[in-house]
């Protein structure tokens, strides 16, 4: 019965599986209520097998106590983490290769920092800048566009170095990675849905890609957690306004697998954004328009419906006037 | 002379009873009402009640009279000085009783804030806006590091020194990770609480997994006052044996040393001697004495030190790529270290340079360490949503 559920999602293109994406733990929404309710709509049996990712948190992977532990004898963690230490230490060719190609994008990630301050500091200074307003206004829109077009620049740029290295590298092809990907396949039968849990997303998106990325969560429902979520949007974009070292400005770290489109995932935004700063919130919205910025709190959700989102209660976006506004908005 | 009016009103309530019959003793009442050292912002008024010839408020803030008299309210053995403080303040402090000929320097009975350190503890008043940092405080439980504890063999003293050294938790062999030589090590972890910090910075993913090495002095004031012996100890013999020992990174924006006061300056010149070694300093409170003219006055153990804060004011040489630098504005050596960021900057290196309003003490050092850790090794925070 299990397997048919999924059969019958996969033999009918329209009707996509369910994709659910929460903000971080917490906020009296658990994973147990989320299946439950899938559950309840009919899009998983009662009780069915889910498997977990856990990448995100390294070396605490499949650690069971962090998921819900009322669904720990119905998740099996794929081990996405361990996995790929494994392929390193049997592939020393594609460990090294990778090495290289994550110091290629770190020098990357550098050097689009440190033209995005110049460019973030030029935005904010000219919307302090008095004079006259017909001027200034396209000045400041051309700024805008500035860090816009920069922003596109990098994540070309990023998939431009990491498809370099797959197509270079072969890693589905190689031998090692096989293995993982075959006992990984394994591991899946009989799981109903995927839960991807949160923790750090660079580790989480290039163990996802490793693994196979979008195909690998093809045909099943989704349900996607605080990091878990960013990975499965079109565009990750790391933020922090005020992280302990000083002023942090949003940056675009990679593409996501792009299942969930049309936002950019913001967890932990009330306590990682300065939402009272409108002029910040709307520099972030308009640098990422027409993707809403979603908020997500503890607590939040949203579901997939259609082509659009249906938010849970509280859930909420930044406007390009850096307002917090219903997500999503009301027709 | 700064007034309070909780002192003044109790005052009026003396004098208006004297020669009544009033059954509550007024004194008593009022040190039962209140907090101490009573909190009249930005008036403080320390408090002393009991038998005594003089009342001294005796601490450490530079700029003002190191020795405060208590004046003794009229009728009563209770005595008080009130001392203004701008907010966000934080002053250690004792109380000096002196009564039949004898002085004794005590902790305010009625304040139940203290601060620990080498010499014993003292007392503390905390200004409006100042608090205990949420990451610093007991209670917010985090994953424990593990302490290893060395015998490092070193040909430089002739003898083994000893070494704590703390590993993270969840530490992998497989892992390689960052290095922080902190000198005085045990009294970090002992009057910072650097151990119990470290946790919290790393479960917060503030500060990246790290190694810290942690150093117990022999002869201190020796060793650590720009002595070639000890920056050869840390670089050539410290060094090679944590890398043998554990798996570090190699790079020297992955290497740091730390220190406070003298400990300060011992960081500063084992970076100095060596280098391209050490790509990250953090140094607070640093006793970097220097002269623009004449000799210097303040004892021969800072000769050394005085020599070589003169040469390389002179002539700033680069000693490492990122430099955070902290100092108290109540303590002494706050010039010193305003005047170390100018050279350290035509050195070369990243400054961070933060003022406190505190002085020259392990609370102060501990309240700064979230800020110059995370600055100097930023953890993966700007990764993880979890």
């Amino acid at each position: 019965m299990r397997v048919s559920r999924r059969r019958r999602a996969a033999d009918n293109p329209g009707s996509r599986p369910p994709l659910v994406l929460l903000g971080p733990r917490g906020g009296g929404l658990a994973l147990l209520d989320v299946v439950r309710g899938l559950e309840a709509g009919g899009a998983l049996s009662p009780g069915a097998r889910i498997a977990a990712i856990t990448a995100g948190w390294r070396d605490r992977e499949a650690n069971e106590g962090l998921i819900d532990p009322r669904l720990a004898d119905r998740v099996v963690d794929l081990e996405l983490y361990r996995r790929s230490d494994r392929i390193a230490e049997a592939d020393a060719e594609l460990a090294r290769a990778h090495r290289e190609v994550r110091d290629r994008l770190k020098s990357l990630r550098r050097a689009y920092n440190l033209r995005l301050h110049g460019l973030i500091e030029a935005h904010r200074r000219l919307a302090e800048l008095r004079g006259d307003a017909s001027v200034l206004r396209a000045e400041r829109d051309e700024a805008l566009k500035a860090i816009r077009r920069l922003d596109a620049r990098h994540l070309d740029r990023v998939v431009e170095i990491r498809s370099e290295f797959e197509r270079h590298m072969t890693p589905p092809e190689r031998e090692a990675v096989r293995r993982q990907r075959r006992e990984v396949q394994t591991r899946l039968e009989g799981a109903e849905a995927i839960v991807l849990e949160g923790g750090h997303i660079g580790n989480l998106l290039s163990r996802l890609r490793l693994f196979g990325g979008r195909k690998l969560l093809d045909g099943r429902p989704v349900i996607g957690r605080s990091a878990g979520a960013m990975v499965l949007t079109e565009r990750v974009v790391l933020f922090h306004d005020q992280p302990p070292w000083g002023e942090g400005h949003p940056e675009v770290f990679d593409a996501g697998l792009g299942i969930a489109e049309g936002l950019v995932a913001l967890p932990h935004a009330s306590a990682r954004l300065a939402l009272d700063d409108r002029m910040r919130g709307a520099r972030l919205a308009a640098r990422f328009s027409p993707a809403s910025c979603v908020l997500l709190d503890p607590g939040h959700r949203i579901d997939r419906a259609g082509h659009g989102w249906n938010g849970g209660d509280g859930v909420e976006r930044l406007d390009t006037a850096g307002r917090r506004v219903p997500f999503p908005t009301a027709a | 002379m700064p007034r309070s009016t909780a002192i003044a009103a109790l005052e009026e309530r003396l004098a208006s009873r004297s020669g009544g019959a009033d059954p509550v003793d007024p004194v008593g009442a009022f040190l039962a009402a209140n907090e101490f050292p009573l909190a009249e912002p930005p008036l403080y008024t320390f408090v002393y009640r009991g038998q005594a010839d003089a009342v001294r408020l005796r601490h450490w803030v530079h700029g003002l009279q190191t020795s405060a008299p208590f004046r003794r309210l009229e009728g009563t053995d209770l005595w008080c000085y009130t001392l203004e403080l701008p907010d966000e303040s934080r002053v250690e402090y004792k109380i000096e009783v002196l009564a039949g000929g004898r002085a004794e320097w005590i902790e305010d009975p009625l304040n139940p804030h203290r601060a620990r350190d080498p010499f014993g503890a003292n007392s503390v008043v905390q200004a409006r806006g100042y608090e205990i940092p949420d990451w610093a405080r007991e209670g917010e439980e985090a994953r424990r590091g593990e302490m290893d504890e060395l015998a490092v063999e070193s040909d430089v003293f002739e003898s083994a020194r000893h070494v704590s050294v703390y590993r993270p938790a969840d530490f992998r062999a497989n892992r390689r990770y960052p290095l922080l030589i902190v000198h005085d090590g045990g009294d970090y972890v002992e009057y910072a609480g650097l151990r119990h910090v470290l946790d919290r910075l790393i479960d917060r993913f503030e500060i990246p997994r790290m190694i810290v090495a942690l150093l117990h002095p022999g002869d201190r004031m020796s060793e650590y006052s720009a002595d070639p012996a000890h920056a050869r100890f840390v670089a050539e013999e410290l060094l090679p044996r944590l890398e043998r020992d554990y798996p570090l990174l190699p790079d020297p924006a992955s290497r740091g040393l730390m220190g406070a006061s003298l400990g300060a300056v011992a960081s500063f010149h084992a970076a100095l001697e060596h280098p391209g070694r050490f790509g990250r300093l953090l140094l607070q409170s640093g006793s970097f004495l220097f002269t623009d003219i004449g000799a210097n006055e303040s004892g021969p153990v800072f000769d050394r030190v005085v020599d070589m804060m003169n040469a390389y004011r002179a002539a700033p040489t680069p000693i490492a790529e990122k430099a955070f630098v902290s100092v108290g504005v109540y303590e002494p050596l706050v010039s010193e270290n305003r005047a170390l960021i100018p050279a350290l900057r035509r050195g070369g290196a990243d400054v961070r340079f933060v003022e406190s309003r505190d002085g020259h003490n392990w609370e102060n050092w501990r309240d700064r360490l979230r800020e110059g850790l995370s600055w100097l090794f930023p953890g993966p925070l700007w990764m993880v949503y979890e």
